[in-house]
């Protein structure tokens, strides 16, 4: 039995449907690669972190007393999360670490270890 | 045969147009008749663990119900009694409405005529309250905007708060915990809150870290993986406890 030619109707519905069946899926999967779009104000890093928890969807976790004297940059703009927050942070001395899709732990930076002390030369 | 299926078409395309329609119209009446009718006498609403409710009473006033929280609602002409049996509840009273709401917790009534706040009965003795939008009396107490009060056996203390923590302290309507410097066994009570499956601190020397940040009420698992990164973490967990210890404590 010879295929019925899909009405433009048809093809039209189909298409709608596989169209929305894509932006629910996309949806779905919606990670830490999103863009959005942030305006966070230079200021103290548990102030900032709060705004960003906001505007990222994502969860953060510190050591209140550990951070609390660091202040972080202003960020906008349309932005992956981890790049907003990687642009928060600069110059701060404070890191973050995924822990799983939508979770960071933010901390101080462990300071530089110092440099290994001349070896005493046995000869001399 | 074109012709006919044509119109076949078109008629099977006008009837679920009109079932579509006449279905929307329903829904619309159903809706605005449950807005704008008159509340039932009495009603009961409990919430499971976890769970949390938004309900609303009349045109006027509406209530987040928290995690494991029950309360009785009596509507008269004048008043909207709500009995806090247990549990934690935020109320929002628009100006103008018909009836004062009153609110029992314990052995503590609340009323007011217009006002944003919440209460927590910790016990029948005990409990928060937080204003932060209008007035509350308790007693021949006024509690004014961004006011918190603790009541107990001793009376009650009142303090202030800013915005940003009366704001913070709201998030659990959105399903968050926010923390800003409670120590570690707050966080963890307050997690418990939520879940079945208990987090129990087995290290005293973890149980002041003060923690900052925000989690979603049931995601422990994440909570719990981030803490490593502060020097926490798990050990003898089973499936009604993941206990918390130091990170460089000895199995």
């Amino acid at each position: 039995m010879p295929r019925r030619p899909l009405s433009r109707r048809l093809v039209m519905r189909r298409g709608l449907l596989l169209l929305a069946g894509s932006l629910i899926a996309a949806a779905a999967h919606a990670s830490r690669l999103d863009k959005r779009a942030f305006k966070i104000a230079a200021g103290p890093a548990p102030e900032t972190l709060a705004t960003f928890v906001q505007q990222s969807g994502f969860q953060v976790l510190f050591d209140f007393d550990a951070i609390r004297g660091f202040n972080t940059q202003e960020v906008r703009g349309l932005l992956e999360p981890a790049e907003a927050l990687a642009r928060m942070l600069e110059g701060s001395r404070l890191m973050f670490e995924f822990v799983n899709e939508r979770t960071v732990a933010v901390r101080p930076r462990p300071p530089p270890r110092p440099a290994l002390a001349a070896e005493p030369d046995p000869t001399s | 045969m074109s012709s006919l299926g044509h119109a076949r078409r078109h008629t099977t395309f006008a009837a679920i147009t009109s079932i579509a329609a006449a279905a929307l119209l329903s829904s619309l009446a159903l809706m605005s008749a449950w807005v704008y009718a008159e509340p039932l006498p009495l009603q009961v609403y409990a919430t499971a663990i976890g769970e949390i409710r938004a309900i609303v009473l009349d045109r006027w006033i509406s209530l987040h119900m928290n995690t494991n929280t029950g309360t009785v609602v009596r509507t008269s002409d004048e008043f909207c009694d709500v009995e806090l049996d247990h549990g934690e509840a935020m109320f929002n009273v628009e100006r103008d409405g018909p009836r004062v709401l009153r609110v029992l917790a314990g052995r503590t009534v609340l009323s007011t005529h217009a006002a944003r706040f919440s209460v927590r009965l910790r016990d029948v003795r005990n409990l928060d309250l937080l204003v932060s939008k209008g007035q509350v009396t308790v007693g021949r107490t006024v509690i004014g905007e961004m006011q918190v009060a603790k009541v107990s056996p001793d009376g009650m203390r009142l303090r202030s708060l800013h915005s940003a923590e009366a704001a913070r302290r709201f998030e659990w309507i959105h399903g968050r915990l926010a923390f800003a410097g409670e120590p570690l066994e707050e966080a963890v009570a307050e997690f418990n809150r939520y879940n079945r499956r208990q987090l129990v601190i087995g290290d005293r020397a973890i149980s002041l870290i003060p923690i900052g940040g925000q989690f979603g009420v049931t995601d422990m698992q994440s909570f719990v993986a981030a803490l490593r990164l502060l020097g926490v973490r798990t050990a003898g967990s089973d499936e009604k406890r993941i206990r918390l210890v130091a990170a460089d404590e000895a199995n």
